[in-house]
């Protein structure tokens, strides 16, 4: 897998930002919110002391009792890890995103040459989470001033699907059963508010991909940004999405080199409808192309 | 005055609501910025436990936190969130970097952006800056302006509030000094601005008593003047050190003037012994401000 992965990946520099950008106020609004969303500007979260089990458990029960009656607790003092962050290398406590830095750069970095070079068509999360990237695709079409286009937040709502189980590689990750990726619509749609981004330019598509998105009422996309994770929630938003990505548009996915299954759907998918343009890395698992450049092999 | 302020409000909504990107690209930086300055965006759940200087509490509890700090712990209270407060400005946060609130941070964009529009010659400062957010958000605003000239001072002790001299009854009543929460390091305010991108060569700090500090800053001008010392005499000693520098057209910006009785004394003495007649403007319940006419 590593030998296709650097036979498919270009690796010729391609800016992770956009140096256009620099220290304007768009740049300035959308680099605060990145540490927004990603909670670097907490560096560290508390989490209430509870063993769980054993003596100090049972050391430590009435202590608890005592402080928490009076309004008080110990916490752990869990200090942020900074390259976690950068690299979206963990599952952040509350943050609204857990792909980090240098994916939310890129994201700025796609959004901008959209909006700059004018490619047609909306924006497309295909697994969204708490909502952060998508948040931050609305709001860069706010400071880049685009008053059309629409961001869909496509989900389940209630986390991942169990898996086909003659997949085995899906099977094998179980992110199904993970409670902390499950995150209801009202949530979601509450992080939009609280950044001031949910209006009727943010669509959701609730429901299992293969229900929602061969139907959907989209008719262009300029970002189609996969983070279904699974080999199976790749391929579906692959089959239904991709033939209407405009030339010029940008596809990410994001857990291209982290998840087998979604590595598989994507080179699947491209072998078989002859895709070449090549693929760029983001960071240590995220790649992306742009629809109808030319291979340099 | 007032007119004239209005007529500035009326100029930024209008250019708010128009079609110019950069304006509105600002507007979102700002807002933001406000918004996670006060922490508005994402409350806080808990206040470390941190008992007033000089008392037995603490001296009781300095052992059991080293013990706890050593094991990567620490006792806290639940904190009470109140959105509505800290709009006003009303508490003081556990971790936000200011707790002016959105008035206090609006009416600094305003006076701010003022003195870039009218090219009021001179730096910004803020005597008395705790974490550091008010600061930040100055140096915020030279930015999103476009600003390449113009300092931001931050003067402080980075160690709380001095002891009140006895002769001030009102300070001494306050008992400021005695809370640690009002102490942040330099350390700690550097970190803010460094968090926020914003810690540069055009941000100077003054550590140290304000009478020893203010009077021999190398400041030439300045535009905006912010006073949040909260004492009498940390009042007097940063009007007597920088009023004089204080540019035609610039601002000054008392924050307690409405709220600490020693701040209060302290600016209506130094007007009527220096004749400012310029009228003060209610930013909110705490804060006043004038525009500097002569």
């Amino acid at each position: 897998m590593v030998d296709q992965l650097e036979r498919d990946l270009d690796l010729s520099d391609w800016p992770a930002s956009d140096p256009l950008l620099e220290r304007t106020p768009a740049h300035l609004y959308l680099d605060l919110l990145k540490k927004a969303l990603t909670r670097l500007i907490v560096p560290e979260n508390r989490r209430p002391l509870g063993p769980r089990k054993g003596v100090r458990r049972l050391v430590y029960r009435p202590i608890k009792r005592l402080l928490n009656a009076r309004g008080m607790d110990v916490v752990r003092r869990i200090p942020a890890d900074p390259d976690a962050r950068q690299n979206g290398r963990d599952l952040p406590a509350e943050a609204e995103t857990m792909i980090g830095l240098k994916r939310l750069d890129n994201l700025e970095f796609c959004v901008a040459d959209v909006v700059r070079r004018g490619v047609p068509g909306d924006l497309i999360e295909t697994g969204v989470w708490r909502g952060g990237a998508a948040i931050f695709m609305r709001a860069a079409l706010e400071a880049f001033g685009d008053t059309e286009r629409v961001v869909w937040a496509a989900d389940s709502f209630q986390g991942l699907p169990k898996p086909d189980p003659a997949r085995t590689t899906d099977v094998e990750d179980a992110l199904w059963s993970y409670p902390i990726l499950t995150v209801p619509l009202e949530q979601v749609k509450a992080n939009f508010a609280r950044y001031g981004m949910l209006d009727e330019r943010v669509r959701f598509l609730p429901g299992w991909f293969h229900e929602t998105l061969p139907s959907a009422p989209i008719e262009r996309l300029s970002i189609l940004r996969l983070d279904g994770d699974m080999y199976e929630s790749t391929m579906v938003a692959l089959e239904a999405l991709y033939p209407k990505v405009s030339t010029g548009g940008y596809v990410i996915v994001d857990d291209f080199a982290g998840i087998r299954g979604c590595y598989q759907a994507v080179e699947e998918f491209r072998a078989r409808h002859g895709i070449h343009e090549p693929l760029h890395q983001v960071d240590w698992t995220c790649v992306f192309w742009r629809r109808g450049d030319r291979g340099n092999g | 005055m007032a007119e004239q302020l209005d007529t500035i409000r009326a100029d930024a909504r209008v250019i708010d609501l128009g079609v110019d990107d950069e304006t509105r690209a600002r507007r979102l930086y700002l807002d933001l910025l406000k918004q996670v300055l006060t922490r508005l965006i994402f409350p806080e759940t808990y206040r470390p436990v941190d008992p007033h200087k000089g008392t037995l509490q603490r001296a009781l509890f300095t052992p059991v936190r080293k013990l706890l700090d050593a094991a990567g712990l620490q006792l806290v209270r639940r904190f009470e969130y109140d959105a509505e407060r800290r709009r006003e400005g009303l508490d003081w946060p556990p971790d936000a970097e200011t707790m002016i609130g959105i008035n206090r941070l609006d009416n600094l964009e305003l006076c701010v952006s003022d003195v870039i529009r009218r090219g009021v010659p001179g730096d910004l400062i803020e005597t008395g800056v705790w974490r550091g957010g008010a600061a930040i958000f100055m140096r915020a605003v030279l930015e999103a302006f476009g600003d390449t000239d113009r300092m931001v001072w931050a003067a402080d002790s980075f160690q709380g509030l001095p002891k009140p001299d006895p002769r001030h009854q009102d300070d001494v009543r306050d008992a400021y000094w005695r809370k640690p929460v009002l102490a942040a390091s330099l350390d700690e305010v550097k970190a803010n601005f460094a968090k926020y991108g914003l810690l540069d060569d055009r941000v100077r700090f003054l550590p140290g008593w304000f009478r020893d500090t203010l009077p021999s800053a190398p400041i030439e001008r300045l535009a905006v003047l912010r006073l949040d010392g909260d004492l009498y005499e940390s009042t007097m000693d940063a009007l007597e050190a920088l009023y004089p520098k204080l540019s035609v057209g610039g601002y000054a910006i008392i924050d307690d003037y409405r709220i600490v009785p020693g701040c209060n004394r302290a600016v209506d003495e130094y007007r009527a012994r220096h004749g400012i007649q310029e009228e003060m403007h209610v930013v909110d319940w705490g804060c006043v401000y004038w525009q500097r006419e002569r």
